[in-house]
């Protein structure tokens, strides 16, 4: 299939169906949970999941130069993030890589047509960072696991139909060599979630206990005690594109907030003419330049099939101090009307800059926070001693 | 050949012509610039064809591009050679493009062969009415040129003018690897070895000066980076190498970081220079920005990783500071280069 062919129909799909959503959900924001599975939904009805995987299990077998296309023009149609990337981007990936074939046919097609909804139970109260010091245990008991602990921060857990957990199930072992990867169904008895309240007013994370849940050994993906390699592997999966639709969107709120300097009054003059809001612009334009070519050349080793590198390290790390620089830098736009709360529509703006403020301030802790990946840098890139 | 392997091989060129710096300097002591080292750096330069490497071949030149130069701009900048690079070799052929002038051809076509060797004298005013002018390498050189900036704003016109002899005092330069002459009293001109520069073919000219700034920044910026990992590496107190601190490994993982991103930012504004982008003003500003950002951090850095060590001016580790320093006031600097960028930004935001 052609490239330019793929990128226009995927355009034309998104912009038409972001303006149907317009309509649907007037007034609502594209952070809305229930607009967001819609809208993921329909993505996966029209047949745009599973891009990357085999056509032997209902995916569409492209190349990820492909991936990056459809996630530039869905950043760029302003189309909703959805709610089950987890599933799509790191739970997918990881059965095609090490499910057995039964586990395949059994929970692949729940992704695809976006069915099943996944969470990630891997962070706990004690397991942060740190996070192969998890203490979830899972005993075996006949044919089942019984699984007692508890998980926090687990994104989306309140509407997931499923959830993979990283539980330890041989405590003498050293902390990364006893850890098993299971599948469990949130409909299990004994499973409790509490949401989590965000600072940004919304309402995606959540704690989820574990009591006495029996979980089927068949539901365990590879060996007894092989989780944490399963865990890593998954973390590597995404690399190459996960900063592609991030990037797109800091492209276009620079525009944005390029445009909206221009708009707004300081002391009776333009914004743009003040020069340290000149001066703010520059600095995000030059964190934007170096990011997109960053981008482009870790997206060119993957389509080499190179392995990925620590680069997403430093990637990650810039994207989500730039990120929030950038952000700031729109509140100190805004002024006076940067006391709005993010609850409050702010629609003579081209963004909702208060609330994508208060949500940047989550992206230097997610996905490896700002300190860990400085570690990385430090010792994997630059051989500085542990 | 690919583009890259042409790349690396004439890295591998320059690094090899540059074996001998920064020893070769004479500054293993704290002593001051051992005489001829500049002398003998542009005798390296010639021989390699560097200052002929941006000449249009109609001149005798290599007429190659900045994707060339940066890469010869860069090990100058880690090896802290000296000598007038900039002038001869980025800002005459830049200027001789720009004003297509015969003197100016004829000067620039004899600096790219070697026989002559020329300064070139940046400032607001010909007479010294916006500040005192200096001129890097003045006292060496047996051409002095003079570019004036004519004009207020972000677009000016300038003037560009051979001196007749000049009054050149020495002057002690910040940096121990550049010798500095401060330029005083009126400027008188050769005769008719002057011409007036279009804002257009002045933001060019400040343009190539831009890139060749960021490439030698850059450089200098990964000496001091590699010397801080060194350091941080094999240095030990409370029992264990500096650098497992998160204080130290931190401030290295984040000056890495800054590197990337000016080498990236770079290479991509040297690749839009020669392909005539139209955002390649821009762009030369943006890696300026970046690359000065990067040493400024680096060096910095660097000596504070170091201790009393990265203080005392025998370790040397002074030097690259210093460097950056100087460059980083040599034809603009960091925040015109974001002003700059903000304004061409704010512009396309209009159009």
């Amino acid at each position: 299939m052609d490239l330019h062919a793929f990128r226009a129909e995927a355009r034309s799909w998104l912009t038409a169906e972001v303006a149907r959503l317009r309509v649907e959900f007037r007034g609502v924001p594209f952070t809305d949970l229930v607009l967001r599975r819609t809208f993921e939904d329909r993505l996966c009805g029209a047949g745009w999941s599973g891009l990357g995987w085999p056509a032997e299990v209902g995916g569409r077998g492209l190349p990820i130069e492909f991936i990056a296309a459809f996630l530039e023009e869905s950043a760029r149609a302003g189309a909703p993030k959805g709610v089950n990337l987890i599933g799509h981007g790191i739970l997918g990936p990881t059965l095609l890589l090490s499910g057995t074939e039964e586990q395949k046919q059994r929970f692949l097609p729940g992704i695809l047509s976006n069915t099943a909804v996944w969470c990630q139970g891997y962070s706990e109260p004690d397991a942060g960072s740190d996070l192969a010091s998890l203490r979830s245990r899972a005993e075996r008991d006949g044919d089942d696991y019984v699984v007692d602990g508890q998980k926090i921060w687990t994104s989306f857990a309140h509407i997931a139909d499923w959830c993979f957990l990283l539980v330890r199930t041989d405590p003498a072992a050293p902390k990364h060599k006893g850890i098993s990867f299971l599948l469990v169904d949130m409909k299990s008895p004994g499973i409790t979630v509490r949401p989590i309240r965000q600072m940004d007013g919304g309402q995606e994370f959540n704690e989820v206990f574990f009591d006495r849940v029996r979980v089927p050994v068949a539901n365990r993906v590879g060996a007894e005690n092989a989780g944490w390699g399963l865990a890593m592997a998954a973390a590597s999966f995404e690399r190459a594109t996960y900063f592609i639709p991030r990037l797109v969107q800091m492209e276009e709120e620079l525009r944005d907030l390029v445009a909206e300097s221009r708009e707004i009054r300081r002391n009776g003059r333009p914004a743009c003419e003040d020069p340290l809001i000149r001066d703010g612009l520059a600095r995000s334009f030059l964190d934007v330049q170096a990011l997109k070519l960053h981008a482009r050349a870790m997206l060119a080793a993957a389509a080499r099939h190179e392995q990925p590198g620590p680069e997403g390290s430093f990637i990650k790390l810039l994207w989500s101090e730039s990120h929030q620089r950038l952000l700031e830098l729109a509140l100190a736009l805004l002024g006076p009307e940067a006391v709005l709360g993010p609850e409050e529509p702010t629609a003579q703006r081209r963004r909702h800059w208060q609330y994508d403020h208060l949500w940047s301030r989550a992206e230097t802790i997610l996905a490896g926070t700002s300190e860990i990946q400085r570690n990385i840098i430090g010792e994997r890139v630059l051989g500085l001693p542990r | 050949m690919t583009d890259t392997a042409e790349l690396d091989l004439l890295r591998d060129s320059v690094r090899g012509a540059l074996s001998g710096f920064p020893e070769a300097l004479g500054l293993g002591r704290g002593d001051d610039l051992a005489p001829g080292a500049a002398a003998a750096a542009m005798g390296i330069a010639t021989a390699q064809g560097w200052t002929a490497m941006l000449l249009p071949e109609a001149l005798g030149g290599l007429g190659l591009g900045f994707r060339h130069a940066v890469v010869v701009a860069e090990e100058v900048g880690r090896t802290l050679t000296p000598g007038p690079l900039l002038a001869n070799a980025v800002l005459l052929p830049a200027l001789a493009v720009a004003a297509q002038a015969d003197w100016l051809n004829d000067l620039a076509s004899s600096v790219g062969a070697g026989e002559e060797t020329a300064a070139i004298c940046f400032s607001g005013d010909p007479n010294g009415a916006a500040g005192r002018r200096f001129v890097e390498h003045g006292a060496e050189a047996t051409v002095i040129v003079s570019l004036t900036r004519v004009g207020e704003g972000e677009s000016p016109s300038s003037l560009v003018r051979r001196l007749d002899s000049p009054r050149l005092t020495p002057r002690r330069c910040l940096d121990p690897t550049c010798s500095l002459a401060e330029l005083e009293g009126p400027e008188s001109v050769r005769d008719g070895e002057g011409c007036r520069l279009s804002p257009g073919a002045t933001a060019d000219v400040l343009g190539a000066a831009q890139l060749w700034i960021a490439a030698e920044l850059l450089g200098v910026a990964e000496r001091a980076g590699a010397m801080s990992i060194a350091h941080a590496t094999t240095r030990r107190q409370f029992g264990a190498p500096i650098g497992a601190n998160q204080a130290v490994k931190h401030r290295i993982a984040d000056d890495y970081v800054l590197r990337r991103n000016a080498a990236v930012v770079l290479a991509d504004a040297a690749a839009a220079w020669d392909s005539l982008d139209d955002d390649r003003l821009l762009l030369a500003h943006a890696a300026r920005a970046s690359a000065t950002a990067a040493a400024y951090s680096a060096t910095a850095h660097c000596i504070q990783v170091h201790g009393a060590l990265g203080f005392s001016a025998e370790s040397g580790i002074h030097l690259a500071y210093k460097r950056a320093r100087r460059l980083g006031c040599a034809f603009g600097d960091d925040a015109a280069s974001r002003a700059f960028v903000a304004a061409r930004l704010v512009a396309k935001t209009a159009a």
